[in-house]
């Protein structure tokens, strides 16, 4: 069964997969709209607490998310929402 | 819906996600016993072929279905998948069982779809694939571990090594022996492979597999109550009502407003809100169920080396993605493959074009000439030959794309292009095809096929021939060479020709960027679908699928020629050849008999001093003759065309093509060429009685251009004509090769009629603003 979602505090800013620098992982909080394209990216394994990794930043990013590795267009990066304040240690691959 | 079939065959599905290696495990189970096909009503590719080996029970036919992550669909053409699991398609049945294609090397994704199918109400084997791969990636999956979880049969396979496919085939027909059943009802072990009895999916509502919140199922109860498709099995029911419910906007939901109208639109809106009011999120609730059931089990049936490492594929992805030396890389190896598709089908091509020719001329020695002989060997034999002169390039180039995406960097181009393909308003996949294009539009527009988005590959689709193919060339050296002049331009750097040619090579990739822009925003609007798409890691291609996948697109660009593009050919044929009316050839007779009366006189006169002498000059005579009279003949030939059908044609269409500078000549060529755009230079050579054997480098044909006139006197061609004519040919879609493949991979009369309409008209205002343009400024 599904925790329910952890109300959003105003005042800390939601972070989305598109802030992440490279080399940078974030755990998800969740996919934000009802869109069917959001559900696609639900079904892909971005669900709450899963961990995605940034490894090329840009208007056509690249991820990799549960050891898949995702090109993601600008229309998905600000549906994925991160976990603020839980962001992980960043390690650069660089 | 569902048709009555033998039941001697039974049918398999194999399923699984894209890059899951489903293809080539499809090859290794079928060997070359398959045939491509068309899914009803899409423009989806279907393969099925026949199990390999002996089976003393059945015939069991495997359908290779489109790889999917997932159930929800938003096109018919991503509802293949469920419909086809379904039996929804006419003439087949719900298939007997499925074969989930598993990737070891991602399980916790690739369950993802497992567990849905496993809903549906039959037997499903796992075939647990690449495995090799896993190892090397530090990945180790116990497959009894993975059976006991899931309670279905789990068969590990490496099918590109074809190894544990003979597991696989007898785990087939064991189980369509009906030795392993459903997995939601008893099973035993056997031989390795641990089945267990497992608990009921959603598809009966009693205890769950997959522990979806319980009332999301009651829901779908609610809903199944409420709506039924026609004699649908209750597993399908159930699994296909709860797509349409958390897919908004879906294709499910709006099938069954379609069927049940908007009693169905308020009933799924209720059953929304209720999921909303308990706090769960429609794109969310599934995932999350079916995720949070995956990992634990992942976590038990699979050991990852703790080994944190770049991998290879990582390092290579570090340059081959990078904006800069990704770029690089990638305009290199495109540059490479576009200059291939040219060198090395060309001597090929000029193979096949010689023979055809060469057939054709002995077809015209054979025969007595007549009706009969022009049929075989300008209407069949050129016909044919005018469009198999296209397999090579389609060769080459699906070699490469299928090289490029079997070893994984497809996938890179395409993420590359998508940075700035959609700036064109199209997504990074259209990039090859539309690269292809330029070389020729008919394997272009084949390569739409790695589109999944239905709209996205109709545009590209409707654009592909406006990029400028390689049969255009032939007649943009024609007329550049007469008439545009030879001076130099930017210090002696480059020439007008030059920037002439350059400019008709441009013009097609401008006037597609509108083109796109006005269709994306009327008769193809859409909401502008996200992109996402897997990288897979790189491999090294597999000869076989490489093979498969060459010979099954030449395969079916030869069917298309053998139907649609002759029978075409023959009618412009006909058109050109008929009537034949009797005072030409009496009068062109009567010409040919004069001359070869004034010869043989002429060699009766001949003084007969010296043998040696007399032999030469007869030999010279005989020259002289043939030539007259095959002048004669060229007149002749002339004459008919003029008379023909597509002659009259021509002169009734002069008023439309005179305001483009063009005389009637010029519009009956247009005509003639309608099947292939290169056949226009044949057609100006027999007009100017020079005969059908011209090419874009005869100076009699510059020559007869040059002096051509109309019946005041004026010259018909100059600088502006000739653009206006090479303007019409760049934008026009004369080319029965591509009209041929746009109806057969969109499936409809109305996409192919639409694309000759819009082009045709597009090169008609085209020319025409160039001409009275040019004539005018210049």
């Amino acid at each position: 069964m599904r925790d329910i979602p952890t109300p959003i505090i105003i005042t800390q800013p939601m972070r989305y997969v598109a802030s992440l620098r490279r080399g940078e992982k974030a755990k998800i909080r969740g996919i934000r709209g009802t869109a069917l394209s959001s559900k696609r990216l639900a079904d892909l394994g971005f669900v709450n607490e899963s961990t995605v990794e940034m490894l090329m930043p840009g208007s056509t990013c690249i991820v990799r998310i549960n050891g898949t590795v995702l090109a993601l267009g600008t229309g998905y990066q600000t549906v994925v929402e991160l976990l603020t304040g839980e962001s992980l240690a960043t390690s650069a691959v660089a | 819906m569902n048709a009555p079939v033998d039941r001697t065959t039974k049918t398999a599905a194999l399923v699984g996600n894209p890059n899951a290696g489903k293809t080539t495990l499809f090859n290794a189970l079928t060997g070359h016993r398959h045939r491509v096909g068309n899914f009803p009503g899409v423009t989806v590719e279907k393969r099925t072929g026949l199990l390999r080996g002996p089976s003393d029970h059945f015939t069991i036919e495997i359908i290779d279905l489109p790889g999917a992550y997932s159930l929800a669909a938003r096109s018919t053409d991503e509802a293949i998948v469920l419909d086809a699991l379904l039996g929804r398609h006419e003439g087949a049945a719900q298939p007997d069982l499925f074969i989930s294609v598993v990737d070891a090397t991602n399980l916790e994704r690739n369950l993802f779809l497992t567990t849905q199918i496993m809903e549906l109400g039959r037997p499903v084997i796992v075939a647990l694939n690449m495995v090799d791969l896993a190892a090397t990636h530090g990945i180790q999956v116990d497959p009894v571990a993975l059976s006991r979880g899931l309670g279905v049969p789990v068969v590990e396979v490496v099918a590109t090594q074809q190894k544990g496919i003979g597991e696989l085939v007898r785990q087939v027909e064991r189980t369509m022996q009906g030795e392993v059943p459903n997995p939601v009802g008893q099973t035993s072990g056997r031989e390795g492979i641990e089945c267990f009895p497992v608990a009921a999916g959603v598809s009966t509502g009693e205890a769950l597999r997959v522990p979806i919140p319980s009332m999301l199922v009651r829901e779908v109860d609610t809903l199944s109550k409420v709506f039924s498709f026609n004699n649908e099995s209750k597993n399908g029911l159930r699994v296909e009502l709860l797509q349409a419910l958390l897919n908004v906007g879906g294709y499910h939901e709006r099938r069954l407003v379609q069927q049940h109208g908007s009693n169905a639109s308020r009933e799924l809106l209720q059953s929304r809100e209720r999921v909303k009011a308990a706090g769960e999120s429609l794109a969310e609730v599934e995932a999350n169920a079916r995720y949070h059931w995956i990992k634990p089990l992942v976590m038990r049936v699979e050991r990852r080396a703790n080994v944190r490492r770049r991998s290879g594929s990582e390092r290579v992805d570090g340059v081959l993605t990078h904006p800069f030396s990704g770029l690089a890389v990638f305009l290199v190896l495109m540059g490479a493959c576009f200059q291939s598709i040219y060198a090395w089908s060309a001597p090929v091509m000029n193979a096949i074009d010689e023979s055809f020719h060469w057939m054709s001329g002995r077809a015209a020695d054979w025969m007595p000439p007549g009706a009969l002989q022009s049929l075989v060997s300008d209407g069949v034999i050129a016909g044919v030959g005018g469009v198999l002169v296209f397999l090579p390039q389609i060769a080459v180039l699906f070699f490469f794309i299928a090289v490029l995406e079997d070893c994984g960097y497809l996938a890179r181009a395409v993420f590359l292009s998508d940075r700035w393909m959609g700036i064109m308003g199209l997504p990074g996949k259209a990039f090859i095809p539309l690269l292809s294009s330029f070389a020729c539009a008919v394997p272009g527009i084949m390569a739409t096929r790695i589109i999944e988005d239905r709209r996205d590959r109709l545009v590209t689709i409707l654009v592909a021939p406006l990029m400028s193919c390689s049969a255009r060339l032939p007649v943009y050296t024609l007329l550049i060479g007469a008439f545009v002049p030879a001076i130099s331009l930017l210090g002696g750097v480059v020439s007008l020709q030059a920037v002439t040619l350059l400019g008709m090579y441009l013009i097609g990739t401008f006037v597609a960027i509108p083109v796109v822009w006005v269709l994306k925003r009327t008769i193809l609007r859409g909401e502008p679908q996200p992109f996402v798409m897997e990288l897979p890691s790189y491999k090294w291609p597999n000869p076989a699928t490489v093979f498969h996948r060459v010979f099954d697109q030449v395969k079916a660009f030869c069917q298309s020629a053998g139907t649609i593009i002759f029978a075409v050919s023959l009618v412009i044929w006909m058109l050109g050849y008929y009537p034949r009316p009797q005072n030409i050839a009496d009068d062109y007779g009567a010409q040919k008999t004069a001359v070869a009366q004034r010869y043989s006189d002429r060699t009766a006169e001949m003084p007969t001093s010296s043998i040696e002498a007399k032999g030469d000059g007869l030999e010279n005579l005989d020259e002289q003759r043939d030539t007259e009279l095959a002048a004669i003949e060229r007149a002749e030939s002339g004459a008919y065309l003029r008379q023909s059908f597509l002659g009259r044609m021509g002169s009734w269409i002069e008023p439309v093509v005179k305001p483009l500078g063009w005389d009637w000549r010029i519009g009956t060529a247009a005509l003639a060429s309608f099947a292939a755009r290169e056949v226009v230079i044949a057609t100006m050579g027999t007009m100017y009685n020079l005969g059908g054997d011209v090419d874009e480098s005869s100076s009699g044909l510059r020559d007869a251009l040059h002096t051509a006139t109309w019946p005041d006197g004026r010259k018909v061609y100059n600088l502006a004509v000739a653009l206006s004519i090479m303007v019409f040919f760049a934008l026009c879609c004369q080319c029965l090769g591509t009209l041929a493949t746009i109806k057969r991979e969109t499936n409809s009369w109305g996409w192919t009629t639409f694309t000759f309409c819009y082009m045709t008209g597009l090169a008609y205002i085209g020319s025409l603003a160039t001409y009275q343009v040019v004539v005018r400024w210049v």
